[in-house]
């Protein structure tokens, strides 16, 4: 396999788009399969035109992001382009214009092409909207659809929290509000993922949720459930804290899905960035002794490229919550956290609204992770 | 955090599903929680459908085949559970990663919980299922139904209710019983449901609302199982329509009893068994009963032929068809038979199904007897009883072969045209009767007799031989003379041929032969019995007066006396004697009213007596004895001057010995006493004869007559 990865930060979005796609097919030679990632204020068609321009028939998917990542940092405002190509990959893409056909039903029922592969390097990348609701229930619709033996990877897509307007796009075309899927074969990829919370170890139930609202925990009012349990005095500092104190839903191993808290309604319910189903046993996660939650992301970054072998490529997917919570940090993080990788190993991803993974077995849904995707 | 409350916090998670308002909503949290906890990559759920179909939800999976079949070594992958009982569920969990011994143990409970609210939910439908089928059932009453506790406060009650008060069904809920339905303050009077808390038992009253329906209220006590009061159930029921029906049909009844017991035919209604379930008094009356009394017997005991009965009875249910005009003796209460016509008519009941009879009786005892009659004549002789020749007719075509040898007897009564002109009809009919009679008490019982002409006998004598029929012809003539030395003035005479048939000729050819035979007897009997018939006539009339034989007597010698003055042949004298004797032979046929009679005769009196001239020429005309003196009879009351009958002759033209004796018979009877007169002298019967002559008499005859008698006085 041959990898590539381009970025321009040229304004004029078809010209950033040619220039990004020539970069990485430079390196890749003829693509299979590219991928595509904006950051501020783009049109993606132009972007898309001009990708495609270059990149002719690959497959191509993609969207809209707060940041795209590379080896040079995270970029806020161009045109990222990664390009795979080989004799043994093949790649189909699939492009859903809306995330209303996902319901809380679990049967899949999208008419996604699928091909026949022997082995288990098949790998599906998705990219629903950051905004939307219930991506839990969109990923395993998925599953149902698509069938077993697949891995997921992927992240929400977002902007620049200007528009809240995201886009997704595959080689048909572009969508807004819906998601962009492209499935990979021949590639072995291996994936890591983590966020660095720990639990604090007292559990709550949501006794009564609504979509991405939680209105009680433990049967009193969310808010007031959990401002007692960090001795929050009023809504007004829940901003400043909830970024710190997600709630963490258990997972297999001992591991906890966390759910960023957005913000407060005036019935002392929370709305959550991902939807938290009721009757979930919750508890609030903490950040590691010291504060310090970007210590795992070289853990991650280092050990799932260190359990590929052959690697050619790297996709990170950070979550932009701890783009915001570390601030200047996150980048010297990311420089420090890809530095104990070699170098000449293309980096491309995204500062995702949520991460896509399925390490755990099923594709979930996870907040404020960062997630490494390692292949060749 | 510990492993202990990492396990707790799975714990409390895997138990906290939340009651899903379907079995979709329960199965998307299962997949939620299984791939979250327990890294499942599949899962399948399967539950019995109401329809014997499972129903099948699954997740991760491309095909159901094999589901619920453990893979080959993926058994560390897979949690399978299945309810209890095992055709209340099965739930499937596959994992990416082999279950550790914790996880498999929280799976299991994740399982369990499922299968439990599975199971409430499934209770929570049938209760509800059955909730709304009560709801459905009651609510689609047509009576009004509903509860009330101790206070009277509805506690439940059904759509017809709430219409029949006219408010919501919500608004009837909670408030007091009566309140709401009757608008009052208070309880009502009388009010069943108090009555009922008061004596715990069930009460039932009708009462009229306010608008006129007619309302059927019951109220029973309810109780739990501990016997604890619960309240009332009240029902009522509108039975104005039921009331107005029951009076409808009652009146109806009434006036078909009315109709019924009026007939003046007999009604009857028996049972599927015969017994008499209804009847009319024209019915009893048939048969003799009192009233009440037909009620209960069965038609055995009523019918003389109980089977005939039973199967007419029994072709009417088997074939579901009426019948009419069945005749059936039946036994009259005094013992008399009587004879009724009966018709038979099924009764069935809505599903047409026969459930008894039903008919009318009259009776028929007097037309039966009647018709009975009318065969009989059609078949009989009506003046003499035997069989007829329509009869006999028909006997000749049909007699069986078993009655062979067959002999046919042929007889003639001689002379009855003769019998019938002389002495009328009825005395003809009574030597028909006799004659009869002669022929009954001759022949065998088996032997039957016809008559089958005015004056024709014939008779069948089955197995018959010539010997055997001679013996019955000798029986015959036997009983014959026996009849005629009793019965002088009806005495018959038979002309009987026989012949018999062995089966080799026709019975027609018998008869002709028969026939034949009697002809023959006839002729060679022919003579005597004509003398026998006239001296039989003669000793009727003389048996009848006395005095008519004195006066034939002196005629006798009158007239011959006359005869000889006026110098006459032997011969002439001898007819002139004979004439004197018979010339009154035709006043046998003259009713003894008219011929004895002391007054004047009638105009028509005197025409039937003006007759016998004639009846005694046809008496003489055949008889060869009389023969020569017939037209003597004849004339023997003409006179001189034409005045006299039948024939009105006058002169030379009457016949000198009839000119004799009309001189005879007038002085004769002159001077004989008769019971209206005495007799005349012999000087004043001259002289009228005198007077007479060349008017009455012949003057020369006269004169002659005249000096005879005075030379005789001499």
């Amino acid at each position: 396999m041959c990898s590539g990865v381009g970025l321009s930060r040229d304004k004029d979005g078809k010209r950033a788009g040619m220039a990004a796609a020539k970069e990485a097919m430079a390196k890749s030679g003829p693509p299979t399969i590219s991928f595509l990632f904006t950051a501020g204020n783009y049109d993606p068609a132009e972007v898309l035109t001009g990708v495609q321009s270059i990149i002719g028939p690959s497959k191509l998917v993609g969207a809209s992001t707060y940041g795209i990542i590379t080896r040079g940092g995270v970029c806020t405002a161009g045109v990222g382009v990664c390009c795979l190509g080989g004799p043994n990959i093949r790649a189909t893409t699939y492009l859903e214009k809306s995330l209303s056909t996902v319901g809380s039903a679990y049967a899949g029922n999208f008419n996604i092409v699928t091909l026949s592969h022997q082995g288990k390097a098949k790998t599906v990348f998705v990219f629903p909207d950051g905004f939307g609701n219930n991506i839990s229930a969109l990923l395993r619709q998925l599953h149902d659809s698509m069938g077993p033996g697949y891995s997921y990877a992927g992240g929400g897509t977002g902007d620049n929290l200007d528009k809240r307007c995201t886009y997704q796009l595959t080689d048909e075309g572009v969508t807004t509000g819906g998601f962009s899927l492209a499935t990979v074969y021949g590639v072995d990829f291996e994936f890591g993922l983590g966020h660095g919370w720990q639990p604090t170890g007292e559990p709550m139930l949501v006794t009564r949720a609504e979509g991405k609202r939680v209105y009680e925990l433990d049967g009193v009012t969310a808010f007031s459930r959990y401002a007692s349990s960090l001795a929050i005095a009023d809504s007004n500092d829940f901003s400043h804290v909830s970024m710190k104190y997600p709630l963490g839903i258990l997972c297999r191993g001992g591991e906890f899905l966390l759910r960023d808290p957005l913000q407060v309604g005036d019935d002392g319910s929370i709305v959550f960035v991902t939807e938290i189903p009721p009757n979930t046993v919750v508890t609030i996660m903490t950040p590691p002794p010291g504060g310090d939650v970007s210590q795992v992301k070289s853990e991650i970054l280092y050990n799932t490229y260190a359990s590929a072998p052959k690697a050619k490529i790297m996709f990170v997917f950070d979550c932009v919550s701890r783009y915001f919570l570390l601030g200047e940090a996150f980048e010297r993080n990311l420089t420090q956290a890809l530095a104990g990788i070699e170098p000449t190993l293309p980096v491309f991803g995204c500062l995702s609204f949520g991460e896509i993974s399925s390490i755990s077995g099923a594709p979930l849904f996870y907040n404020k992770c960062i997630t490494a995707v390692v292949g060749g | 955090m510990s492993q202990a409350l990492l396990e707790l916090l799975a714990l409390y998670d895997v138990t906290s599903l939340s009651t899903p308002k379907t079995f979709e909503d329960l199965f998307a949290q299962l997949v939620e929680k299984t791939t979250r906890l327990f890294g499942a990559v599949g899962a399948a759920l399967v539950l019995p459908a109401e329809n014997g179909q499972q129903t099948v939800f699954t997740w991760g999976w491309k095909n159901t085949k094999g589901l619920f079949r453990y893979p080959k070594g993926a058994g560390e992958h897979c949690l399978v559970h299945h309810f209890t009982p095992k055709e209340a569920g099965s739930l499937y969990i596959k994992c990416k990663q082999a279950l550790l011994p914790e996880e498999r143990r929280l799976a299991l409970i994740l399982a369990q919980t499922v299968e439990r609210l599975i199971h409430q939910r499934k209770v929570e439908e049938d209760l509800k299922k059955a909730e709304e089928e009560k709801n459905l059932i009651l609510d689609s009453l047509a009576e009004q139904l509903f509860f009330i506790d101790g206070k009277q406060r509805i506690k439940w009650a059904n759509l017809s209710t709430a219409s029949a008060v006219g408010l919501p069904l919500g608004e009837l809920v909670g408030r007091r019983c009566y309140r709401v339905l009757k608008g009052h303050c208070g309880s009502c009077r009388e009010c069943l449901a108090i009555a009922v808390f008061k004596s715990g038992k069930a009460q039932q009253g009708v009462v009229i609302s306010s608008q006129g329906r007619i309302l059927d209220i019951r109220s029973y006590p309810m109780r739990r199982a501990d016997g604890a009061f619960r309240g009332v159930l009240n029902t009522i029921t509108d039975i104005t329509q039921r009331v107005k029906a029951e009076e409808s049909l009652r009146l109806s009844e009434a006036k078909y009893r009315e109709i019924v017991a009026m007939l003046q035919e007999g009604f009857y209604e028996a049972d599927l068994s015969g017994t008499i379930i209804l009847s009319n008094d024209a019915a009893e009356r048939l048969l003799g009963y009192e009233p009440g009394q037909l009620v209960g017997k069965n038609f055995r005991h009523i019918v003389k032929n109980p089977y005939t009965a039973l199967r007419i009875f029994n072709d009417v249910y088997v074939t579901g068809r009426a019948r009419q005009g069945v005749i059936l003796e039946v036994k009259h209460s005094e013992g008399k038979p009587r004879f009724v016509e009966i018709s038979v008519t099924p009764i069935k009941d809505s599903t047409g199904e026969i459930t008894s009879f039903c008919g009318v009786a009259r009776d028929v005892t007097e037309r039966k007897r009647h018709v009975e009659k009318l065969e009989h004549y059609s078949w009989h002789d009506a003046l003499t009883g035997l069989y007829n020749r329509a009869w006999f007719e028909q006997q000749l075509k049909e007699i069986d072969s078993a009655c062979y040898p067959v002999t046919l007897l042929m007889a003639d009564l001689d002379g009855l045209r003769l019998i019938n002109d002389i002495m009328g009809h009825a005395h003809g009919d009574e030597l028909l009767k006799a004659c009869a009679r002669v022929f009954k008490t001759s022949v065998r019982a088996t032997d039957r007799v016809a008559r089958i002409g005015g004056d024709e006998f014939a008779a069948i004598l089955p197995k018959c031989d010539e010997d055997v029929a001679e013996i019955v012809l000798k029986r015959i003539r036997r009983t014959l003379s026996e009849h005629n030395s009793s019965n002088p003035q009806f005495l018959l005479s038979l002309s009987i041929g026989a012949a018999t048939s062995h089966g080799d000729s026709s019975l027609r050819q018998t008869f002709k032969k028969a026939d034949n035979r009697m002809l023959g007897d006839k002729l060679l009997r022919s003579l005597k019995q004509k003398n026998q018939l006239i001296e039989g006539l003669a000793a009727t009339l003389a048996e009848r007066d006395y005095t008519t034989r004195l006066h034939v007597e002196r005629l006798a010698e009158l007239c011959p006396r006359l005869g000889r003055r006026l110098g006459l042949s032997k011969e002439e004298q001898e007819d002139l004697a004979l004439l004197a004797r018979v010339h009154d032979l035709g006043k046998v046929g003259v009713p003894p009213d008219i011929l004895f009679k002391q007054g004047s005769l009638t105009p028509e009196e005197r025409a039937i007596m003006e007759q016998h001239p004639e009846k005694g020429y046809r008496i003489a005309s055949s008889s060869p004895n009389l023969v020569h003196v017939a037209r003597l009879v004849l004339c023997h009351h003409e006179r001189w001057d034409g005045g006299g009958y039948p024939l009105g002759l006058r002169g030379k033209e009457i016949p000198l010995e009839c000119r004799i004796l009309a001189l005879a018979d007038a002085y004769d009877a002159m001077t004989s006493d008769r019971p209206y007169r005495r007799a005349m002298s012999q000087r004043e019967a001259l002289r009228v004869i005198r007077e007479c002559a060349g008017s009455q008499f012949d003057p020369q005859l006269a004169e002659e007559f005249i000096k005879m008698m005075e030379e005789n006085e001499e």
